[in-house]
């Protein structure tokens, strides 16, 4: 073998295209494996950080009313602001406080909620449609693998943000329709990668048993295939994470996040902040930092997972 | 090989049909219809069914997506709302600006992308590597609009070097021949208007870059240091042969392989940056405009346009496919 | 020769290059030293240079400096005078409007701009088919109907004819009374064109595909006026350029050439101006106002003409019950609102009339700030639940509105702290926020008025539109409205007054703001006067160098 190995390649994709480059033959991973991978995981200094990241942004999220000072809607400080001018960073208010007179630091902590809400329901929801059309294209193969692959097809011929748009405009502005938008340009990257699981384990030795031994299709898919796919999926997943949060933060950008704004979300808060960048920083800076550091804590996980489980790396 | 890209050409067609009829159906499932746009703030409803009426909207819906198609067909896309142009003009206008932003962003990257990975794999381990790694991680965690905005502020607005906003100085009396600007300054002998251009695209590109830039880097990595401990490599330094002769011979030859399928498949995430570059820093190219476009709910634009792009990323796809088969013979068999 | 510093970069480069001799071709053309060059910089270019069909300022401002009207309004001011008209009268019954024209007034090209000619104007308005008639909305305004709807029935208008009494004397006939008409012939949608223009390139719209085309050139490639500045080409999203009159029958203007580019963003045009690259642009944001001023750019500020308001669709519950809707009224702080969001220059609306308009100084019911007061009057009302929706427009500022998102905001926390449940939705101005205030889907959304003339009948029937329009109003202030429009002139500021209180006692909107709007020009830049009414002529702005 002269190629590059297909994990070093989907490792350095981002937005998981190539993840075709896996369509090989795995072998099966047994309890031993898992152990080592998870021993390995633990071992890696950016899989602890990209750990200790998604920990704690969980944590804010979860006890945002505890950790907030204020409520975001909150703008009894409107009396402080002139045009262009916003009060800086205080005792009372961390990160100063916003055009409309609301804290700014109360609204990043809640801002956690939604931003990590719509990356893990629009990787759900394209994940689990992907994988059922890996599956079927998979499993039944012939004309129903023909139908799906050119659906997939097609999706991949629309550039990922301008089918989101496009989705996002159909639906109208709201939160759903970003998560719908955002899992449906995952969903071709996860039938993708379903389907070379499926093919390449159609052929690998203990499928091939197993048909010898006359089990049926769908007890091999579902007790062999199944099983064995579930790794990748929860890798690309990971990953996916952190390309949604970033995605989400570009449809907010555009304009298609949720058409209310007074319920905070890093990205429209990132986009509302920019014309102040000059008069105050942080209110841009902020909500900036807290997508690249939560990206970054799905990525750095995501990739020392698929790095612990590729046989390539176990040098 | 002929036979090899007639097929792959082959596949693109249901691709091409599937996508006109989902294009179609996604325009009619719009809120609104296109006739909401072309009526004036205060019309009434009689006027508002005149003017579906005569844009023929009450007609069946295949008829209608017939007549779509053979707009498609004869390249007529009507005339954008927004502009009042005939479509087709605006797209000469449009496409050049995005590919000049397109090409100058992934020439970045592969400038300064390919040497950083090659760097990388070259001290393996050590701090450099480690650096180039990691920042290479947080280029692809930032939003990109962040870093056209990040960009836009400190080196134009702050400091002042570089313009904010278009592509060309308003004073700069030029002609456009060819719709690039960089090569209408040296066509028409204005070598001013080529500068003024290339100013222009310099922070576009270099946000827009930053997309690809960090895949490059560890994509070169990655194949770096696959190809370095391949046998034959070893045999080549074990031979004596000279250090730059295996580098440029054998490492980075086949080290091309992946970084030309990933820079492939990277053009669809940079075509989705130029919506978001382009808007930043109102680059009046292809993804400002069909972004623009979509609010605006003009229909003969999103059409027109959304059909060009598709076309333009399959063939892309298609050469990308093709250059692929040329650098590594497996390719054609294993099809 | 400007002074930015992409010029002397660029002329570096040329010089560096030994292409000294291609930079005087290359670069700026008021370096060639034939004349000033001003650059104005609006937020988009125009739809179409022809004012019968345009209804927004961008592309009043390059039309008003091509054309003039029969009347005008006295720089600066709402005060109506003649333009090509030296004076008119009204015949007793008001149905007969006599103008007396201006002598040896030429057009662009040459031809006479007599009376033949501008009845000649009128009656092509009135004459405008199928799709022309839905863009013509001055002529709406002023007019009503057209010569035959789409049906080809009477198209119930206010128009009769245009008589030429002798060339320079014309006589517009209308059948009903209409006080405001010298006035509404004021606007933009007036301007007086070259027939042999019009003819030459036609001004007909048609449908096509998706899409409404121009096929008339008229106002694209060929259009005519008698202004201050003569078109000189127009290269689709890049540029309009204009250029002097040297046979203007007034003063001649000092700028030799006027372009206009499109800058979409606030922010790039601010740092346009500051680079050079443009000599002056309108609009500019609060938060720049200061900085720009104390920087030594000349600051011109529009009076505070228009109304901005949160409007209330009383085809909703509970805004049915004028008791909510005054408690809306009183909920929101509009000092803290107009603070945070305006410049000084901004003013407290008392009514939905802008100071200096006729009608404005009655005395009207006034809503203060008082929370206690809105909950009272909430704890009253027998509303059972308060859900309220706010739309607001996305991609556009307004002068009343400079961050549309961020006042939705305000408005409901401030809402929100009296015991209402708030919903924003925020939906692009055009066409999906204007068309949820035609179609009536909208429950309260946040809009203003500009005025199109001096007279106080423009805002009352943008008002009058009926349900879901600009806002809604009862059977009975709609019959007042109606009554003050054809009533005879000295009654009317009376009729007015009465109105403008009326309208507050009923509490349709909450008027929040009459915004003064900024233009910022390169220093040293004088002659331009800030207009009410955008009447604002570039023939007398002067450039120090």
């Amino acid at each position: 073998m002269t190629t590059v190995s297909p994990a070093a390649m989907a490792s350095a994709q981002t937005d998981g295209n190539g993840s075709q480059m896996s369509e090989r033959p795995r072998t099966r991973i047994g309890g031993g494996l898992w152990r080592q991978a998870l021993y390995r995981v633990l071992r890696s200094k950016s899989a602890i950080l990209g750990l200790a990241l998604i920990t704690a942004f969980i944590a804010v999220a979860v006890f945002a009313p505890w950790i907030a000072p204020f409520r975001p809607g909150d703008n009894s400080w409107l009396d402080q602001v002139r045009p262009g001018q916003y009060p800086g960073p205080s005792a009372e208010h961390w990160l100063g406080i916003d055009p409309q007179g609301r804290d700014v630091f109360s609204r990043l902590v809640y801002g956690t909620r939604q931003s990590l809400l719509i990356g893990v329901v629009s990787v759900l929801l394209g994940g689990s449609v992907g994988v059922t059309l890996g599956i079927l294209a998979g499993a039944f193969g012939g004309w129903v693998d023909a139908i799906v692959m050119r659906i997939v097809d097609i999706m991949l011929a629309v550039p990922s943000l301008l089918m989101a748009i496009a989705v996002a405009a159909v639906l109208g502005p709201s939160l759903t329709s970003v998560m719908v938008a955002i899992a449906v340009t995952s969903v071709p990257i996860f039938a993708r990668l379903l389907r070379g699981q499926m093919l390449g384990q159609r052929a690998s030795d203990y499928v091939l048993a197993a048909r010898a031994a006359g089990l049926r299709r769908s007890t091999i898919i579902f007790s062999h295939v199944l099983p064995n796919s579930v790794t990748p999926v929860l890798v690309q997943g990971t990953l996916y994470l952190s390309i949604a949060i970033i995605d989400a933060a570009g449809l907010a950008f555009l304009g298609l996040s949720s058409p209310d704004p007074s319920t905070p979300e890093w990205g429209r808060m990132l986009t509302d902040a920019q014309d102040a960048l000059a008069t105050a920083p942080l209110l841009a800076m902020a909500p900036g930092a807290a997508i690249v550091l939560a990206a970054l804590g799905f990525t750095l996980l995501g990739e020392q997972m698929r790095e612990a489980l590729d046989p390539k790396y176990h040098r | 090989m002929g036979r090899f890209a007639a097929r792959r050409l082959f596949q693109a067609v249901p691709i091409l049909i599937g996508l006109s009829v989902l294009m179609f159906a996604w325009v009619r499932a719009l809120p609104g219809g296109p006739e909401q746009a072309l009526v004036p703030q205060d019309a009434s409803a009689a006027e508002v069914e005149q003017v579906r009426e005569s844009l023929g909207l009450n007609r069946p819906i295949w008829m209608q997506y017939l007549a779509y198609l053979g707009q498609v067909i004869r390249f007529d896309f009507g005339t954008s709302l927004m502009s009042r142009q005939p479509v087709r003009a605006e797209m000469l206008d449009r496409f050049p600006a995005s590919i000049e932003l397109g090409v100058s962003a992934m020439l970045f990257a592969l400038l300064v992308g390919v040497p950083l990975g090659y760097l990388a794999a070259k001290h393996y381990g050590s701090a450099l590597d480690h650096a180039f790694v990691t920042s290479s991680l947080i280029g692809i965690t930032i939003p990109v609009f962040f870093m056209a905005y990040l960009l836009k502020f400190v080196f134009a607005v702050q400091l002042g070097w570089l313009p904010t906003t278009g592509r060309s100085s308003i004073r700069m009396a030029t002609e456009h021949p060819t719709g690039f600007y960089v090569l209408d300054g040296i066509v028409t002998g204005n070598l001013m208007a080529s500068w003024d251009a290339i100013q222009h695209l310099i922070l576009p590109a270099i946000a827009l870059g930053s997309i690809p830039l960090a895949v490059i880097v560890r994509i070169t990595r990655a194949a770096v240091l696959d190809v370095m401990n391949e046998d034959y490599v070893r045999t080549a330094e074990a031979k004596g042969l000279l250090k730059r002769t295996v580098s440029i011979r054998h490492i980075m030859r086949n080290a091309l392989i992946p970084l030309v399928t990933v820079a492939g498949l990277q053009l669809g995430l940079l075509m989705s940056g130029t919506v978001l570059t382009e808007t930043v820093f109102a680059f009046s190219g292809v993804g400002s405009f069909v972004a623009g476009a979509l609010f605006a709910r003009d229909y003969p634009t999103i059409q027109g346009f959304v059909v060009v792009i598709a076309l333009m990323y399959i063939l892309v796809n298609l050469l990308v496919d093709i250059t692929y088969a040329l650098i590594d013979p497996r390719v054609r068999s294993a099809q | 020769m400007t002074s930015s510093p992409i010029h002397r970069k660029l002329l570096a480069a040329g010089v560096a290059l030994g292409l000294a001799g291609l930079a005087a071709c290359g670069a700026d053309e008021s370096a060639g030293g034939d004349g000033q060059t001003f650059v104005f910089a609006s937020s988009r270019l125009p739809t179409t240079l022809d004012g019968a069909y345009i209804y927004d300022n961008e592309s009043q401002r390059v039309i008003y400096q091509i054309f003039d009207r029969l009347t005008n309004v006295e720089p600066g001011t709402s005060e109506l005078t003649g333009e090509l008209a030296t004076d008119w009268d009204v015949s007793d019954d008001g149905l007969r409007h006599t103008f007396n024209l201006r002598e040896g007034v030429k057009f662009h090209d040459g031809t006479d701009l007599d009376a033949e000619a501008v009845c000649f104007n009128f009656d092509r308005l009135y004459e405008l088919e199928g799709q022309a008639q839905t863009l013509a909305e001055y002529w709406k305004i002023a007019f009503k109907g057209f010569k035959e709807d789409a049906e080809g029935n009477s198209g119930d208008s206010r128009y009769e004819s245009c008589e030429v009494v002798d060339p320079t004397t014309l006589t517009i006939h209308i059948n009903e009374p209409y006080a405001p008409l010298p006035a509404a012939v004021a606007n933009i949608g007036f301007g007086i064109a070259s027939p042999a223009a019009l003819q030459e390139s036609g001004w007909a719209v048609e449908a096509s595909g998706d899409s409404l085309d121009f096929v008339g050139k008229f106002g694209t490639e060929n259009p005519v006026g008698s202004g201050p500045f003569k078109f000189e080409s127009w290269d689709p999203g890049k540029n309009v350029t204009l250029v002097k009159n040297e046979e203007y029958w007034g003063d001649p203007a000092t700028i030799d050439t006027l372009i206009y580019v499109p800058i979409d963003d606030g922010q790039a045009r601010r740092q346009a101006l500051e680079r050079g690259e443009i000599d002056g642009y309108d609009n500019v944001a609060p938060q720049d106002v200061e900085a720009l001023t104390s920087a030594g750019y000349a600051m011109e500020e529009r009076p505070p003409s228009n109304t901005g308001y949160l409007a209330m669709n009383r085809d909703f519950e509970p805004l049915d019950d004028v008791e909510v809707r005054r408690a809306v009224s009183h909920a929101i702080n509009r000092d803290a609102l107009l603070q945070a969001n305006f410049l000084e220059g901004a003013v407290k609306p008392t009514g939905l009339l802008p100071p200096g308009f006729t009608g404005s100084d009655g005395d009207v019911p006034q809503y203060e700030y008082d929370q206690e007061k809105a909950r009272e009057l909430l704890s009253g009302a027998d509303a059972e639940d308060l859900k309220v929706e706010i739309t607001y427009a996305t991609e556009v500022t307004r002068p009343y509105m400079p961050d549309p998102q961020g006042i939705a905001e305000t408005f409901k926390s401030d809402l929100e702290a009296v015991g209402f449940e708030v919903t924003l939705v925020g939906r692009p101005w055009s066409p999906d926020f204007l068309g949820g205030i035609r179609n009536g889907e909208s429950m309260m959304y946040i809009v203003g008025l500009l005025p199109d003339m001096s007279d106080p009948a423009n805002f009352m029937t943008l008002m009058n539109a009926g349900p879901g329009r600009w806002g809604t109003m009862p059977d009975e202030l709609l019959d007042q409205i109606t009554a003050a429009e054809t009533a005879p002139p000295e009654e009317r500021e009376e009729l007015y007054r009465a109105l403008n209180a009326a309208v507050m006692e009923d509490a349709p909107m909450v008027p929040y703001v009459h915004a003064p709007t900024h233009l910022a020009f390169r220093e040293g830049t004088s002659g331009f006067v800030p207009s009410p009414l955008f009447a604002e002529s570039m023939a007398t702005v002067e450039m120090s160098d």
